[in-house]
């Protein structure tokens, strides 16, 4: 049967088989919290969720897990390192193909606390230019952030060069896209905050995210409350990872979670296949493909607009026709669609998961070119 | 005194301990942090008397941080 779930950068689908078994056995069989208290059944569970951070940690090439902490998603994540950075009066330097769940707190924090921010230099895809990087660089400048792949055309950022040009600045790069598709090197990247999501490129289940900070005395936390630890004191506890851990976790989708990263999934397609796919897509005549210039630096997903018809015509004529799922509009991204020119019209995502197979990507092409009217 | 109880900032810590103290042979029982000796609701855990410089040996080797304390 043909996958024709082209929709991977929203959410992933399917998941392997062990990230339902797991939260199965929590849900049915094992329950449970997290720590705050000493039976069996909460220490079988507490064992889960810190294996599960190990499991994170070399994942992003972290040597000390008690950097990772659990939040909800990628924009819980980001949410807590913009505003527990405590940015006010300053500069921040972002990558041109931001996702809102940057731009936003980032354009409150414009608002309410006399920040600005700016665009790094880049080329025409959004690829950062990083020879120009020192020019933009001001003595306020407190933060950069860097959508490490786009969600709009799959932009991957040269990370390591970046923070070797920055220095001394902080950075705070959004793995939303990257995790799971890109070997991701924390440690060895010098970064000093990551955000991550557990439903796309990872595979596990929605709800489940978290983040890395390097040193987590300069991050205040977002959420305040119980820990199960330092029940005494009224104020958050200081370490690692209780400081930002209040409330219960999502305890089922952290079980899904590590039922993903125990069955890490290797592209049924090819490297070749990927890239021929997108050659024979570029021949269609009828229809214009927002990529990376250069294939290396070309992650699993790419937009493509048709020159005739509009993106949500073009979306729905590739479901009701093919059953192919795409999504439309802006990918909540108007300033990467800005940067790419589509801007507001928007574009059609396809975003690939490893499950895929070379038969998919031909049914997709075979679809394209029966589309020239739809 | 017949147990030594072990107390952790974190139930990362606790865990972390515990999976150790069983990769190393040493018995030790998970219990909820004695009132008396902590307002905390978390994990400790009771070593037998008898290991308790195996345990702090152990604990120092791995760098694992936990306030020690003496039970009847």
């Amino acid at each position: 049967m043909v996958n024709t779930y082209f929709d991977n950068a929203a959410t992933s689908f399917p998941k392997p088989r062990t990230v339902a078994e797991r939260m199965y056995t929590y849900i049915s069989e094992l329950g449970g919290t997290y720590g705050r208290s000493a039976y069996k059944r909460v220490i079988q569970t507490s064992e889960i969720v810190e294996t599960t951070r190990d499991k994170l940690a070399e994942q992003l090439g972290v040597s000390n897990s008690e950097k990772i902490v659990f939040s909800f998603n990628a924009t819980c994540a980001l949410n807590t390192i913009i505003f527990g950075f405590n940015l006010h009066d300053c500069h921040v330097l972002i990558s041109p193909l931001e996702h809102n769940a940057v731009v936003r707190p980032l354009e409150y924090l414009r608002q309410k606390h006399n920040i600005s921010y700016e665009i790094l230099p880049h080329y025409p895809d959004g690829l950062i230019d990083t020879q120009k990087i020192k020019n933009f660089l001001r003595k306020e400048t407190r933060l950069v952030i860097v959508n490490h792949q786009s969600n709009v055309n799959g932009c991957i950022q040269p990370i390591a060069e970046i923070k070797r040009q920055i220095g001394s600045i902080p950075i705070l790069v959004d793995l939303a896209q990257s995790l799971g598709h890109t070997e991701i090197k924390i440690d060895n990247w010098n970064i000093d905050f990551a955000a991550f999501t557990g439903h796309k490129g990872l595979l596990g289940p929605t709800g489940i995210g978290g983040f890395f900070v390097n040193k987590p005395d300069c991050l205040e936390p977002l959420l305040f409350g119980g820990t199960g630890s330092r029940s005494e004191s009224l104020e958050m506890p200081a370490f690692m990872p209780d400081k930002f851990e209040a409330g219960t976790p999502n305890i089922a989708g952290i079980f899904g979670l590590l039922g993903a990263l125990e069955n890490p999934q290797s592209n049924l397609y090819g490297s070749e296949h990927f890239t021929d796919f997108m050659i024979e897509i570029e021949k269609i005549p009828y229809i214009k493909c927002y990529k990376a210039i250069d294939p290396i630096t070309q992650g699993p997903l790419f937009s493509i607009n048709h020159n005739d018809y509009n993106c949500s015509r073009f979306a729905d004529a590739l479901f009701t026709r093919f059953q192919i799922e795409t999504r439309s509009g802006l990918h909540c991204a108007p300033l990467a669609h800005r940067t790419l020119g589509t801007f507001p019209l928007g574009t059609v995502r396809i975003a690939l998961s490893p499950f895929h197979t070379p038969e998919d990507l031909e049914y997709l092409l075979e679809s394209l070119k029966q589309m020239k009217t739809l | 005194m017949s147990h030594l109880i072990a107390l952790f900032s974190t139930t990362r810590n606790a865990m972390k301990a515990q999976k150790l103290c069983k990769q190393s042979g040493l018995t030790c029982r998970t219990i909820p942090v004695p009132k008396d000796l902590s307002s905390e609701c978390g994990i400790a855990l009771e070593f037998d008397f008898s290991d308790d410089q195996k345990v702090k040996k152990l604990f120092n080797e791995e760098r694992i941080e936990a306030d020690f304390h003496y039970a009847s």
